[in-house]
């Protein structure tokens, strides 16, 4: 930028990058030991046919072209697609409205605030046996309600029977426990939103469903696009809701519990790696479309 | 090891004699731990969490011994939950406070699959603790390499005390690598008042008869009651089902899925078993038997919702406390109905090994002596019903007070862990298998597909 005066010393520029790098080099440092360290022995490790207190070979591409014929983790892949764009699509869906309704002031907004986040605060592992327990067949809280309370059902219904139905109800957990998030998200998008603009836009005649497309929507896209980010990549690597329900069931594995069953309960470190790289890959398309998406519309 | 652990009475009916030599083999039965994947929710009608409070444990008669390395801590994992993990615990505090020995136990994940998995991890890194290993029946072939032989330090008199044949299932290329701890068989229980009011006399003798009577009770029950069903067992795709199944097919004269080196479960006997227990879905077992662990089926009987369970011994817990107590007696599990049925249970239980790489060999045998000592084995039967893997412990008189199930038959079947560290692998493969056809998948096509995976896993 500004030419270098002779003779003196570093310039303001050069002197405040050289303090950046200084700055930024602990982080990176700390990155490079628990993020970029874990993930190229994974992708080396993709490589060999490691296992657990074994020993570990060279084999190039076999883990690979073995996945490629591997049915149980081409269903995996299914399952955990299926439920990332069924929860997300319905937690954006559920997050927008709830976000909206808690935009409005009333009184006791605050208290309902809070409240939201009580799913979100549960542990996973806990709410998700607690829902086993609720969708239970024989002595469960639903079938209770549906058979013997409303007489909606004539049989008690068995909520994990089959894998649409298993899917189905796994996802009604998960909508339960994270649209809050979404919708907080949503909520702090809202409130960068210039009252004025509405006013402005109420004085031009625009009814609320106009106001809501024409400012609120665009205007919340980067709120909405964090928001979707974050939950489609905490549900491509959902593990433990679907552990605690279904275990190790087939048509049930997630990505993430193939992951788990070669490398821990197989000892199949090596080929467990390979799954790992390629769930990555997995995400990253996701992510590559939602970047994707999100440029067009600046455009 | 099957050859071991099918002597010679295949036919449906043997003594007390008999089951006491072949109960032999069986030390093994993953009793609730072992076969647990699930996760624990609902267990705790008769025993769970809530354990009693348990009598003073044996005296320690190695004491003299174990002195010399007081101040030493053992470190053990330690398995089990309720009445099971309280009476380890017990014995821990008394080996304590007698020898100066310190025990620190380390739990174990509850799956059985899930505690192999860390334990073969510490032993594969190289660690030296745990000192003391407590391993489920099937995986002393798999972690074999990592645990110091015992021949030497125990003596052989000690070791004779055992049932031979389990001594032989955890002797790998002659080493002893663990000793014999306590075990536990598939059993039938069912409902005396049920049946006495439906008209039967007695518990079923085949799977049809089984059959029969569960589709009358529960048709006259289930009108008053909507969560009764006839029959409950363990049917979630976990290491439990391995176990139902095994009995299912070598009960039909099926074979165990690999008999030897060579897997043999594509045959017509097996097929006819597995279908017979997928037509039971939705008739005489609820649809979400698919997702039972021995847990669940323990409540469900345990509430008053069932006329037949599959269980472990423990579940005998039932009789302090539940809905059921006074209502409900063991039988050994029902014969297939072709030439060649049998009555099978599935073999589980549990041993006692040191790491090889511990730092105090010697006090963590003396911890082991204690630990699997008639006395602490006779402790065990009578407060958390844990099958002795001794004869000498099993004929005692307030032994066979405690585990009435100790005098009859029961013909017992190992799971094919002779495969050794490949055996998790064939076991999801078969218990997935099985579980998607409970759920209605093919059976014949499912068989196909099992063996062929099988045979591609031990090739």
């Amino acid at each position: 930028m500004s030419p270098k005066p002779s003779g003196s010393g570093a310039t303001l520029a050069t002197r405040q990058a050289r303090l950046a790098w200084l700055l930024m080099t602990p982080t990176m440092l700390v990155a490079a030991v628990v993020a970029l360290y874990p993930a190229v022995t994974t992708v080396y490790r993709s490589f060999t046919d490691d296992t657990f207190g074994g020993t570990s070979h060279w084999i190039g591409l076999d883990n690979y072209s073995k996945l490629l014929h591997d049915t149980a983790f081409r269903s995996a892949m299914w399952v955990t697609i299926e439920f990332t764009v069924l929860t997300v699509a319905t937690e954006a869906v559920l997050g927008m409205i709830l976000a909206l309704a808690l935009h409005n002031a009333f009184a006791g907004r605050g208290v309902m605030r809070a409240l939201l986040l009580v799913p979100f605060a549960i542990i996973n592992v806990v709410s998700a046996s607690i829902w086993k327990l609720m969708f239970n067949q024989s002595y469960g809280v639903f079938n209770d309600l549906l058979v013997g309370k409303l007489h909606l059902a004539s049989q008690p219904i068995d909520f994990f029977g089959t894998r649409t139905s298993a899917l189905l109800s796994v996802s009604a957990i998960d909508v339960w426990k994270t649209t809050p998030f979404v919708a907080l998200l949503l909520l702090a998008g809202l409130q960068t939103i210039p009252a004025d603009m509405h006013e402005a836009a109420e004085v031009d005649g625009a009814g609320p469903v106009r106001r809501f497309f024409s400012i609120t929507l665009p205007l919340l896209r980067p709120a909405l696009l964090v928001a979707l980010v974050f939950r489609t990549l905490d549900a491509l690597r959902v593990f433990d809701v679907f552990y605690v329900l279904f275990g190790a069931r087939a048509d049930t594995t997630t990505m993430s519990i193939y992951i788990e069953q070669n490398i821990v309960d197989f000892g199949k470190a090596g080929y467990g790696s390979a799954i790992s790289v390629v769930t990555m890959l997995v995400i990253a398309i996701f992510v590559a479309i939602y970047v994707g998406l999100n440029a067009r519309a600046d455009r | 090891m099957n050859e071991t652990v099918r002597p010679d009475a295949t036919t449906a009916g043997i003594g007390r004699r008999a089951f006491i030599r072949l109960g032999a083999v069986g030390v093994g039965a993953t009793l609730l731990a072992a076969c647990g994947d699930g996760d624990g929710i609902g267990g705790s009608i008769g025993g769970g969490s809530s354990a009693p409070a348990l009598p003073a444990a044996p005296a320690v008669s190695n004491a003299a011994a174990a002195k010399k390395y007081a101040g030493v801590t053992v470190v053990t994992d330690i398995p089990g939950f309720g009445t099971e993990l309280a009476t380890t615990e017990q014995l821990a505090k008394q080996f304590e406070s007698e020898t100066g020995i310190k025990i620190k136990t380390v739990p174990l994940p509850k799956s059985t699959s899930d505690a192999y998995a860390a334990d073969q991890r510490l032993l594969a890194a190289g660690q030296a603790t745990p000192d003391v290993l407590l391993v489920d029946l099937i995986y002393p072939p798999a972690l074999a390499g990592y645990l110091l032989d015992l021949k030497g330090r125990l003596t052989d008199a000690e070791i004779k005390l055992s049932y031979p044949n389990l001594v032989t299932v955890n002797t790998i290329d002659s080493r002893l690598v663990a000793y014999p701890w306590y075990g536990g068989f598939g059993r039938l229980y069912y409902r005396t008042d049920l049946l006495s009011k439906y008209g039967y006399a007695a518990p079923p003798k085949t799977w049809t008869e089984l059959t029969a009577m569960a589709t009358k009770i529960q048709a006259g029950e289930q009108p008053g009651n909507k969560a009764f069903s006839g029959y409950v067992f363990q049917g979630n795709a976990y290491e439990g089902l391995t176990c139902n199944a095994l009995e299912w097919v070598a009960s039909y004269n099926g074979g165990t899925f690999v008999d030897g080196t060579t897997v043999s479960i594509d045959n017509p006997n097996a097929i006819a078993a597995l279908k017979l227990a997928q037509g039971w879905i939705g008739k005489i077992a609820p649809t979400g038997v698919t997702t039972f662990t021995e847990d669940e089926a323990h409540s469900a009987f345990g509430a008053g919702n069932a006329a037949f369970m599959r269980n472990w011994e423990y579940a005998q817990d039932l009789d302090k406390g539940s809905a059921v107590a006074g209502k409900f007696a063991v039988a050994p599990l029902p014969a297939g109905d072709v030439s060649g049925g049998t009555t099978a249970a599935a073999a589980g239980g549990w041993a006692v090994a040191v790491n090889k790489k511990s730092a105090n060999p010697d006090a963590a045998v003396e911890w082991l002596r204690y630990l699997t000592s008639p006395g602490a084995q006779a402790y065990r039967a009578i407060n958390s019903a844990d099958v002795p893997a001794q004869p000498g412990v099993a004929e005692q008189a307030d032994v066979q007070a405690a585990l009435p199930a100790l005098k009859q038959e029961v013909v017992p079947f190992a799971r094919p862990t002779q495969i050794g560290g490949k055996y998790n692998e064939a076991s999801t493969i078969i218990f997935q298998a099985v579980n998607g056809m409970l759920r209605g998948s093919d059976v014949e096509s499912g068989v196909r597909k099992m063996a062929g995976d099988l045979r591609g896993l031990i090739g």
